[in-house]
C-alpha cells in the first residue's frame, strides 16, 4: 500500500503518525508548497500517480489529468483557533502587503490607535476578551470546524474525531498549527477512512513546536490549564527564534517591530482573526 | 413527538457537555438571587467553604467574621472561619453547632477535654483551632462560651449563609451523641472504643440533621438565605471496610441528594453547583491537584467564577483569586492531618 499526504504544514507529523499505525505501508509525505514549481510538480503528480491513496486538504487544478484508479480522500486541514483567538495579521493600504503574518490583534490595534505601549498590557482582562467575542471562540472553531467536515463529505467521522482531539486538552500551537496530539488523531482519522481501525495512539514528532502562541490566563481557565504569557516566535518574517517571557517584553517587541518596518498607522489595517474578530472596534 | 424533543442544549450530554470545553458549560441553576457587597456572608462546612470564604472577601464583598483568631496564634496560614468553628464536614456537626450556639450549652460532653503531651487542655470540638491546648480547663470553657456567642452572633447577623457539605462520616461520643470534627487520636486525645464510636451517616439522617439546622437556624434569623454547595474534596481515609472511593462516591452521593431535594423544598435555599465545576468528566481532573483529591487553584478559579457570574452583579473577578501558597492563604483540611498521621505511623 502506498499513500501519499499532502497536507501543508501539518503533512510530516499526519504522515509520520500514519506510519506509525501501518508501519508496512509506504507513506509518501509531499506537502504542496512549491506547486508552481514545474519540476516539483511533475515529481509529485508521479508519485502520487503511482500511489494507492492521495490524502489531501485541497486538490489543484492541474491534478485535473490525475490518473483515475487512485482514490483521493480530501480531509480538512484541522484548524481551530479557539485557544488563541487573538491571532491575526496586519497588512498595508489595500492589504497587498501581510507585513507579518503572526500577530497580536490586541497589541496591533493598540499601536494603531497611538496608545502608549507601557498602557497595552492592561487590555489583557476578561472584560476585553468579552468584548472581542473570544469566550464564544470555542463554540464559533467548533462550528467552523464541523461545517469543515460537512464540506468535504466526512460528517460521519466528525464528533469521533472531536471528541478525540479535545479529550487530552490543549491540541494546537497556533490557530492552523496542531501539536503532535492533534497530528495522531487526524492520522487516526485518514486510518479509519481507508477502512482500518486501531486503538494505538500514534506519538509523531512535534513538528510544529518552533512556534507556540500564549495560552492567555483569563482564557486559559476555560481549557483546564493555568495560563501564561509566553511565546516563542518564528518564521519568514522574523529575523530568528524569538521567545518571550512576559505580556510587557511581548507588547515592546511587536511595538518595536512596527516601528522597523514603517507600520502607517492610518493606512495599515488588521487582518481579521480565523474568527472574524474586529479588534480596533471592539477596544477602541 | 417525544418529550425531549425542545429541551434546551444544556440539557443534552452532546450539546451540554461533549461539545463544550471544560468548564465553559451553560450552567442553568434552577434558582438564584444577586449578592450585593453590602450584604453579611457567613459561610459554614468543610475545608472547601474556606476558598469561598476567602474569596469573598478578596473580591470585596462583606464576609461577616464575627470571632477573629486569639492575637497568640494569628498568622497568615490561619484558617478562614466566620466564627471559630473550624471545619464543620458533616450535617450532625452543623445540626449540633448551632443548636449548641443557641442555646449556649457549652458543656455537653462526658469527656470534655483531652490533655496533650504538654498537659495543656484540648477542645474535642476545636482541636485545630486551638492546638497548643489552653492551660486550664476553666480557660477552655471561657473561651468556649465566648465562642458559642461568637457563632451565634454570625448567624444571627448573616443575610447569606454558604453552607458546603462535606462528609457523611464521623466520631461520635457514645453516651453525649456529640459528634467531634475529627477522630480521637488524630490531632489530640486517645481512641477509646468504649468512648467513641463510628457513624457513617444515611441519606435519612443527614437530611433530618439539616432540617434540624435549618429550624433552628430560621429561629435565630428568618430572613437569612443559603446558599448550599457540596464540596468537591474527596475523603482523605474511610473507616468503612471498603475502597476510599467507594466511600466518597457514597458520602458526596449522599449529600448532593440532601442539597437537591432542600433547596428543592425550601424558597430560600439555593443550590450551587462547585461539586459538579470540579468533577466533570470534560475537565479530565484539571481541576484537581495531582493526588486527585484536592482542587487545584485552577479549579477554585473556575469555581468562583461560575459563582460570581451566576450570584454577583459584577459578573467576573475584580481582583486575583487567594492563591494558597506558602505565605499566603491556606485552606486547612482536618482531614489532611488523618493522611499524615497514617503515614507516619506506617
Amino acid at each position: 500500500m502506498k499513500i501519499v499526504i499532502s497536507f501543508n504544514c501539518q503533512t510530516p507529523g499526519v504522515a509520520e503518525a500514519l506510519f506509525q499505525l501501518n508501519p508496512s505501508y509506504k507513506i509518501l509525505n509531499i506537502p504542496l508548497f512549491n506547486i508552481n514549481d514545474p519540476s516539483f510538480r511533475a515529481a509529485a503528480q508521479k508519485e502520487i500517480e503511482s500511489s494507492d491513496y492521495w490524502i489531501t486538504d485541497s486538490i489543484p487544478e492541474f491534478f485535473s489529468s490525475i490518473n483515475k484508479k487512485i482514490k483521493v480522500i480530501e480531509v480538512p486541514m484541522l484548524t481551530y483557533p479557539a485557544f488563541y483567538p487573538d491571532i491575526s495579521g496586519i497588512s498595508g493600504e489595500n492589504g497587498e502587503k501581510t507585513i507579518r503574518k503572526y500577530h497580536s490583534g490586541i497589541v496591533a490595534a493598540a499601536y494603531k490607535n497611538n496608545m502608549p505601549v507601557e498602557e497595552v498590557p492592561s487590555l489583557f482582562n476578561k472584560i476585553n476578551f468579552n468584548k472581542l467575542g473570544f469566550f464564544n471562540a470555542h463554540q464559533d472553531s467548533f462550528n467552523n470546524l464541523k461545517n469543515q467536515y460537512s464540506k468535504y463529505g466526512l460528517e460521519k467521522y466528525f464528533y469521533d474525531f472531536f471528541y478525540e482531539v479535545k479529550k487530552n486538552g490543549i491540541f494546537m500551537y497556533t490557530a492552523t498549527h496542531p501539536n503532535a496530539y492533534g497530528h495522531a488523531c487526524i492520522a487516526k482519522l485518514v486510518n479509519k477512512i481507508i477502512g482500518n481501525e486501531s486503538n494505538v495512539m500514534p506519538k509523531p514528532k512535534d513538528y510544529l513546536s518552533y512556534f507556540q502562541w500564549s495560552l492567555y490566563p483569563d482564557l486559559s481557565i476555560y481549557h483546564g490549564i493555568e495560563g501564561y504569557y509566553r511565546w516563542l516566535l518564528k518564521d519568514s518574517t522574523l529575523p530568528n527564534e524569538i521567545n518571550i517571557l512576559g505580556l510587557e517584553l511581548f507588547c515592546q517587541f511587536y511595538y518595536q517591530q512596527y516601528d522597523q518596518d514603517e507600520v502607517m498607522k492610518n493606512r495599515s489595517y488588521i487582518i481579521k482573526n480565523e474568527l472574524g474578530t474586529n479588534f480596533e472596534k471592539a477596544l477602541f | 413527538m417525544h418529550p425531549y424533543e425542545k429541551i434546551n442544549a444544556y440539557q443534552r450530554w452532546t450539546r451540554g457537555v461533549a461539545e463544550k470545553y471544560f468548564t465553559n458549560f451553560e450552567w442553568a441553576l434552577k434558582k438564584t438571587f444577586e449578592i450585593n457587597k453590602n450584604q453579611k456572608i457567613v459561610s459554614l462546612g468543610s475545608c472547601f467553604a474556606q476558598h469561598i470564604a476567602k474569596n469573598l472577601q478578596t473580591q470585596g464583598f462583606s464576609y461577616l467574621i464575627t470571632e477573629e483568631p486569639p492575637k497568640d496564634i494569628q498568622d497568615k496560614d490561619y484558617p478562614f472561619y466566620s466564627a471559630l468553628y473550624g471545619n464543620v464536614y458533616t450535617l450532625k456537626q452543623a445540626s449540633q453547632l448551632i443548636h449548641r450556639a443557641k442555646n449556649n450549652l457549652f458543656q455537653v460532653l462526658n469527656n470534655d477535654y483531652w490533655l496533650n503531651q504538654q498537659n495543656n487542655y484540648i477542645d474535642p470540638f476545636r482541636p485545630n483551632i486551638f492546638k497548643n491546648g489552653f492551660k486550664s480547663y476553666e480557660d477552655l470553657i471561657v473561651e468556649r462560651k465566648i465562642h458559642l456567642d461568637k457563632t451565634l452572633k454570625a448567624f444571627l447577623e448573616a443575610d447569606i449563609l454558604v453552607l458546603t457539605l462535606g462528609l457523611t462520616e464521623g466520631w461520635v461520643e457514645k453516651n453525649s451523641g456529640y459528634i467531634l470534627p475529627v477522630a480521637p487520636g488524630v490531632l489530640s486525645g486517645e481512641y477509646d472504643p468504649q468512648k467513641y464510636e463510628f457513624k457513617n451517616f444515611l441519606y435519612a439522617e443527614g437530611l433530618e440533621d439539616f432540617e434540624n439546622f435549618y429550624v433552628t437556624l430560621k429561629s435565630i434569623n428568618k430572613n437569612v438565605k443559603i446558599i448550599i454547595t457540596v464540596s468537591p474534596v474527596m475523603l482523605s481515609a474511610t473507616f468503612e471496610d471498603q475502597h476510599v472511593w467507594i466511600s466518597s462516591c457514597y458520602s458526596k452521593s449522599c449529600l448532593r441528594s440532601i442539597a437537591e431535594e432542600v433547596s428543592n423544598k425550601h424558597k430560600d435555599i439555593y443550590y450551587f453547583p462547585s461539586y459538579e465545576i470540579i468533577t466533570n468528566p470534560a475537565s479530565s481532573s484539571s481541576y484537581l491537584s495531582p493526588d486527585f483529591r484536592s482542587v487545584s487553584h485552577l479549579g477554585v478559579q473556575s469555581v468562583m467564577n461560575v459563582f460570581f457570574e451566576k450570584f454577583t452583579e459584577q459578573k467576573s473577578l475584580n481582583a486575583p483569586l487567594a492563591r494558597e501558597t506558602n505565605n499566603n492563604f491556606k485552606a486547612e483540611c482536618d482531614e489532611d492531618i488523618i493522611e499524615g498521621f497514617i503515614r507516619k505511623t506506617e
